[in-house]
C-alpha cells in the first residue's frame, strides 16, 4: 500500500471494526547530517524512515501506538480495539475535532532533499569563516530534512503537507574558555549562509577571550535571541492546556492576569512560513493558525486541542500534539532599539549569549536556574569592558518576563539541540536578573 | 529479527569500499501507560525495528539507518553511508582508526521470573492506578503525572571483523510528578525508578510505599522547613546526591568524546584533559566507578554496541584520576583499548561514549558515624533542581528532603539548601564515605539527535566538611 493511502485505510478499516475516534498520521521522512568537531568532520549521517502513528478512542478508552512495519497494519488495529475493550474510560477524553478542512500550504524548497556533496562545501565555508574571525577550531552539526506527511481522521478531516528545511549550528573556540555559538534555521536554500554563521560565532569568541569569574547579584542582563529563546520555549511549553492540568506550568489560573512587562507580546503561529517546523493543520486535523499567547504582558490564553477546550471551556487553538497541546513555534513581539543602543542604557550588567541546561525547581512556581555558556560579557556605563565565565541565572520565569526592559530590534529564528521548538525573538534586556556561582 | 539482513548490509559496505562496517539491528516491543491526576489519559503499545549501519572509509565515518527492513533499502543504506563517509573524507585531517579489539561471538539475554511479554498494557494501567490510590492520605497532591513501561529490547550486531553479538533486554521504568500544595506554598517532586529486568519489578506495594515516603518528605520539608544555615557547614549527602554527583562530576567530564571535543557543539567538553591521568581531584577516601555489569542496574549490559565486552571501571581510585570512558575512536586517539562504554538508545542513533552505572564506592561508616561527629550540618537526602555548565566544573543541586544537623543529632528540615560548588573543590571536600549503597535510576542526555539513555547512579552517604551553601 502507498504511504499516503494509510491514514484513510487505517481509519476506515477501525471504524468497520468499532472504534469511535481514530486518528492516522503517517510519515516518510529523510535527514542528513554532517557533524563537526575540532574543525574537521566527525561522520556524516542519513536516515530514511516510515512511520504510522495511530490513535484511537472507543467509548472514551484512548489508545495509540507507532508502526513502521506497514504489512501488520490490520493486525494493529485488531490489538488496538482489544487493547480498548479492556481499558479504563478516560473522564478527561472528549472526542477529536470533527469537520473537512482546507488547508494552506507552500511549496518546499526541493533542492533541499538532495543535496549531499554540498553539505560538505556548506561545513568549509563555515568552518573557514569562523577561523578568519578568529576561531582556533570549530564544531557543530549541519542537518537537512525532507518529509512528507499525510492524516486522515474519523472526524473527516484530511490532509497532507512536505516540508524541507536546512540548518546549521556552529560553536567557535578562540580558546578552550573563549567561545562563541550561532545557528541558523531555513526553509529556503537561498536564504542559507553557512558563512555568516561561522563568521557570527567566531566573532563572539575572540571577543570573549581572558574571561574573568563573574560577580553575583542582581544585574541588569542582555540575552542574546539564542540565550532568550531557551527561556522562550519554556515559555510557550507552559501556555499548553496539558500542561497546566498536570501541575507542570507557571501560568496556572494566570489568563487574563498581567504575567510579563507591557512590552511582551508572544505567538504561537503553525502557519508562519518564515519559521521552520511549521505544519498546516494539527495532529486532530484543525488548520493551525496565529495564536497570541501573551499580548502586551497579559497571559491571552493557553494552547489547546478539542479535549483541553472542552475543559476549559474554550475551543481549539490549532495544537493539538498526540496527547498533549504543543507549541509549534513562538515569536516574541520585538522593540525598536538597536543591540547597541540597548548596551549604551545599561550602567551595570551582564550579557549572555548561550544558556544551556535550564531546570526547574518547580515548574508551577517557574523557579528555574539556567547556565550562561560560550561567551559573557560584562556591562559598565553602556560599554562592554570584559568577558565573565562561571555564573548562573538562578532566577523565576515569571519575575524574569514582568522585568523585560527592552527588546531589540533584531528578532532571529533559533531552533537547535538546546531549542527544539523554534522561537523567533530578538535580543531582550531583562531587570535585576539574580546571579549565582560556586561557592568554592 | 532478520539477521542475514545485518550480514548482506556489512557484506555489500565492503564491496562499495568500506574498510570497516557494522550493522546493528534492534527490534523494541513495549507498552507504557499515563495517568494524569488519578485519570488513565492514554496507554499504548510500540514495535519498531530497524537497522543503523556505520562504515569507514579513507579514514571517514559514514552512518545510515532505516526502518524499511527489506533488501534494497538496507543496501540503500549501505550507498548512503559510504557516499557520505567519501565526502567528508576531504574534511578528515585525523584519519578515523578503531582500537584494535578482540572480535566477540556471543547470545545474551536477561532472565525474567515474569515475562514482560506476558504482561497486558491492562496490567500496566491497574498497576499505575493501585500505585496512585495507595499513596498516603496524608499527601495533599494537587498534581500528578504518572508514566510506566515496559520494552523488551532484541538486538543483533555484526561487524566486519567478525564479531556477532545477539542480547535480549527487558526493561521497566516508572517516571512520576507530584504537585503538593502546602498552605500557599508548592513544591514538585520528580521521581524515576527503573530495572532491567522482568515484571517481576512491580511490586506495587514496595513502590507505593517508596513515592509515598518521598512525598510525605517532600510536604514534610515545605511545610517545617528553616532557612539553611549562612555560616559554613558539613554537608551530608544521601545516596540519591552522591549518585548524581558522581554522574554529573566525574562521569560526563570523563567521557573521553567530551575531553577530544567531538560534543563540543552540544553536550560541551570537559575540563578534564587527558594528561591530567593520574593527578589528583579529590580526598583519598573517594572512587568511582562505571559499571554495566551489575545484574538488573537500569544501565544494565555485557557488549557494547560496538562489540567490545563490557567492564567496570575506576574513573576515579582513591581521589586520584584513574581512566576515562571509550569507544573504539576515542581510545584508538588516546593509545589505549575500549573499555567498552559506547552505546545507542536505538537503531537509528550512532553509537557513542556513554555511562552505564555510575556511583562512588561504598567505604567503611554508619550513616551514624557519618552523622556524630558533625557540629554544625545539613544533611541532603534528595535533590530537586540541579545542572552543571558544559565543561563539568561548575554545578549546583538543590535540597528536597533536608535536615539540620546539630552536635550529631539529625533535627529539623531545611528548605531547598542549594549546594552550588565546583567539581575538584566537592570531590576534594568529601572527607568519608558511608558504607551503605543506594541506587537512582536515571535517563542521561547526551548525542545528536539527543539519545535519552537509561543509567543508574549512586552511591552510599558521603560527607563533604566546611561548605558554604548558596544564597539561591
Amino acid at each position: 500500500m502507498d504511504i499516503a493511502d494509510i491514514p484513510d485505510y487505517v481509519v476506515k478499516s477501525a471504524q468497520v471494526k468499532g472504534a469511535d475516534d481514530v486518528i492516522c498520521t503517517a510519515t516518510s521522512g529523510h535527514r542528513k547530517q554532517i557533524r563537526f568537531a575540532n574543525s574537521e568532520i566527525s561522520i556524516g549521517k542519513s536516515w530514511n524512515s516510515v512511520s504510522a502513528n495511530i490513535f484511537m478512542a472507543k467509548d472514551r478508552k484512548v489508545v495509540y501506538t507507532s508502526v513502521n512495519d506497514f504489512k501488520t497494519l490490520d493486525k494493529t488495529i485488531d490489538d488496538m480495539l482489544s487493547l480498548a475493550n479492556v481499558m479504563k474510560e478516560s473522564q478527561n477524553y472528549h472526542g477529536i475535532a470533527e469537520g473537512q478542512f482546507s488547508y494552506s500550504q507552500h511549496a518546499p524548497d526541493s533542492r533541499i532533499r538532495n543535496l549531499e556533496e554540498e553539505l560538505i562545501d556548506y561545513v568549509e565555508q563555515a568552518v573557514d569563516a569562523a577561523d578568519e574571525a578568529g576561531a582556533g577550531r570549530v564544531a557543530g552539526v549541519l542537518f537537512t530534512n525532507h518529509g512528507t506527511l499525510y492524516q486522515a481522521t474519523s472526524g473527516g478531516a484530511s490532509g497532507s503537507h512536505t516540508s524541507a528545511d536546512i540548518e546549521i549550528s556552529l560553536r567557535a573556540f578562540a580558546t578552550k574558555e573563549a567561545s562563541g555559538h550561532s545557528v541558523q534555521s531555513v526553509n529556503n536554500l537561498d536564504k542559507f549562509s553557512p558563512d555568516k554563521v561561522g563568521e557570527d560565532a567566531g566573532h563572539i569568541a575572540k571577543s570573549g577571550l581572558n574571561p574573568v569569574i563573574g560577580p553575583e547579584g542582581k544585574f541588569d542582563t542582555l540575552f542574546t535571541p539564542l540565550a532568550f529563546a531557551n527561556l522562550l520555549e519554556r515559555v510557550a511549553s507552559s501556555a499548553s492546556a496539558g500542561l497546566v492540568e498536570a501541575g507542570m506550568s507557571f501560568f496556572q489560573d494566570k489568563v487574563g492576569e498581567e504575567v510579563g512587562a507591557s512590552n511582551v507580546t508572544l505567538a504561537d503561529d503553525g502557519t508562519n512560513e518564515s519559521m521552520v517546523k511549521g505544519a498546516p493543520f494539527d495532529n486532530e486535523g484543525v488548520p493551525t493558525r496565529k495564536n497570541i499567547i501573551m499580548e502586551n504582558g497579559v497571559l491571552k490564553k493557553y494552547l489547546h486541542n478539542t479535549g483541553t477546550a472542552k475543559r476549559f471551556n474554550e475551543t481549539t487553538t490549532g495544537n493539538a500534539g498526540l496527547v498533549f497541546p504543543r507549541a509549534w513555534n513562538c515569536t516574541l513581539g520585538h522593540g525598536d532599539a538597536s543591540r547597541d543602543e540597548i548596551i549604551s542604557e545599561i550602567k551595570d550588567g551582564i550579557y549572555v549569549t548561550n544558556v544551556w541546561y535550564t531546570r526547574f525547581q518547580n515548574y508551577q512556581t517557574g523557579d528555574f536556574s539556567t547556565i550562561p555558556r560560550d561567551a559573557i560579557f560584562r556591562i559598565q556605563n553602556g560599554e562592554i569592558t570584559g568577558a565573565i565565565k562561571d555564573i548562573r541565572i538562578s532566577e523565576n520565569m515569571l519575575n524574569v518576563l514582568s522585568n523585560i526592559k527592552m527588546l531589540a530590534n533584531d528578532a532571529r529564528q533559533i531552533h537547535w539541540w538546546e531549542v527544539t521548538t523554534p522561537v523567533k525573538t530578538p535580543h531582550v534586556l531583562v531587570g535585576d536578573v539574580n546571579i549565582t556561582k560556586s561557592t568554592q | 529479527m532478520d539477521r542475514d539482513l545485518a550480514e548482506v548490509a556489512v557484506e555489500y559496505a565492503g564491496k562499495l569500499g568500506a574498510g570497516y562496517a557494522e550493522a546493528r539491528m534492534e527490534k523494541v516491543v513495549g507498552s507504557d501507560s499515563l495517568l494524569k491526576n488519578g485519570n488513565p489519559e492514554v496507554s499504548g503499545f510500540d514495535r519498531d525495528e530497524g537497522i543503523a549501519i556505520r562504515i569507514l572509509l579513507d579514514g571517514a565515518l559514514g552512518f545510515s539507518s532505516t526502518n524499511v527492513l527489506d533488501r534494497a533499502s538496507v543496501k540503500n543504506a549501505c550507498e548512503e553511508a559510504v557516499r557520505l563517509a567519501r565526502a567528508s573524507s576531504k574534511m578528515v585531517k585525523q584519519k578515523i582508526v578503531y582500537s584494535e579489539e578482540k572480535a566477540q561471538v556471543r547470545d545474551y539475554s536477561v532472565s525474567q521470573k515474569q515475562s514482560i511479554a506476558s504482561v497486558s498494557t491492562e496490567e500496566l494501567l491497574n498497576a499505575l492506578i493501585e500505585i496512585n490510590n495507595g499513596l498516603p492520605d496524608e499527601v495533599n497532591l494537587v498534581g500528578s503525572y504518572f508514566i510506566l513501561y515496559v520494552e523488551e529490547r532484541e538486538k543483533y550486531f555484526t561487524n566486519s571483523e567478525g564479531s556477532k553479538i545477539a542480547s535480549s533486554i527487558p526493561r521497566v521504568g516508572i517516571f512520576m510528578i507530584g504537585t503538593i500544595l502546602e498552605g500557599d506554598k508548592t513544591a514538585q517532586a520528580m521521581l524515576q525508578m527503573g530495572e532491567t529486568r522482568g515484571w517481576e519489578f512491580m511490586d506495587v506495594s514496595k513502590l507505593t510505599d517508596h513515592l509515598g515516603h518521598e512525598l510525605l518528605m517532600t510536604q514534610n520539608n515545605i511545610k517545617n522547613g528553616i532557612a539553611a544555615p549562612k555560616e559554613p557547614v558539613d554537608m551530608i549527602l544521601g545516596p540519591e546526591v552522591t549518585g548524581i554527583a558522581a554522574h554529573e562530576s566525574c562521569g560526563h567530564p570523563y567521557e573521553a568524546d567530551r575531553i577530544l571535543g567531538r560534543e563540543a557543539a552540544q553536550a560541551g567538553e570537559s575540563f578534564m584533559e587527558q594528561k591530567m591521568l593520574g593527578q589528583r581531584i579529590g580526598n583519598e577516601v573517594v572512587s568511582v566507578i562505571d559499571d554495566p555489569t551489575i545484574e538488573n542496574s537500569f544501565g544494565f549490559y555485557l557488549f557494547d554496541d560496538e562489540g567490545v565486552e563490557a567492564r567496570p571501571k575506576y574513573l576515579m581510585k582513591n581521589g586520584i584520576i584513574n581512566d576515562f570512558l571509550h569507544n573504539r575512536d576515542t581510545a584508538s586517539r588516546m593509545g589505549v583499548a575500549s573499555n567498552g562504554s559506547s552505546r545507542a538508545n536505538n537503531y537509528n542513533r550512532e553509537a557513542i561514549v556513554r555511562m552505564s552505572n555510575t556511583f562512588v564506592e561504598p567505604g567503611d561508616h554508619t550513616l551514624d558515624e557519618l552523622i556524630e561527629d558533625v557540629k554544625l550540618g545539613v544533611l541532603m537526602n534528595s535533590f530537586m533542581e540541579w545542572n552543571i555548565d558544559d565543561k563539568r566544573y561548575n554545578q549546583r543541586y538543590i535540597g528536597r528532603e533536608a535536615y539540620l544537623i546539630e552536635n550529631g543529632e539529625v533535627g529539623q528540615p531545611v528548605k531547598a539548601p542549594i549546594l552550588e560548588m565546583t567539581t575538584p573543590a566537592f570531590w576534594t571536600a568529601v572527607d568519608a564515605v558511608g558504607k551503605e549503597l543506594g541506587w537512582a535510576s536515571a535517563t542521561c542526555g547526551k548525542g545528536d539527535p539527543g539519545q535519552g539513555i537509561p543509567v543508574y547512579t549512586g552511591g552510599p552517604h558521603i560527607r563533604l566538611r566546611n561548605i558554604k551553601l548558596g544564597g539561591g
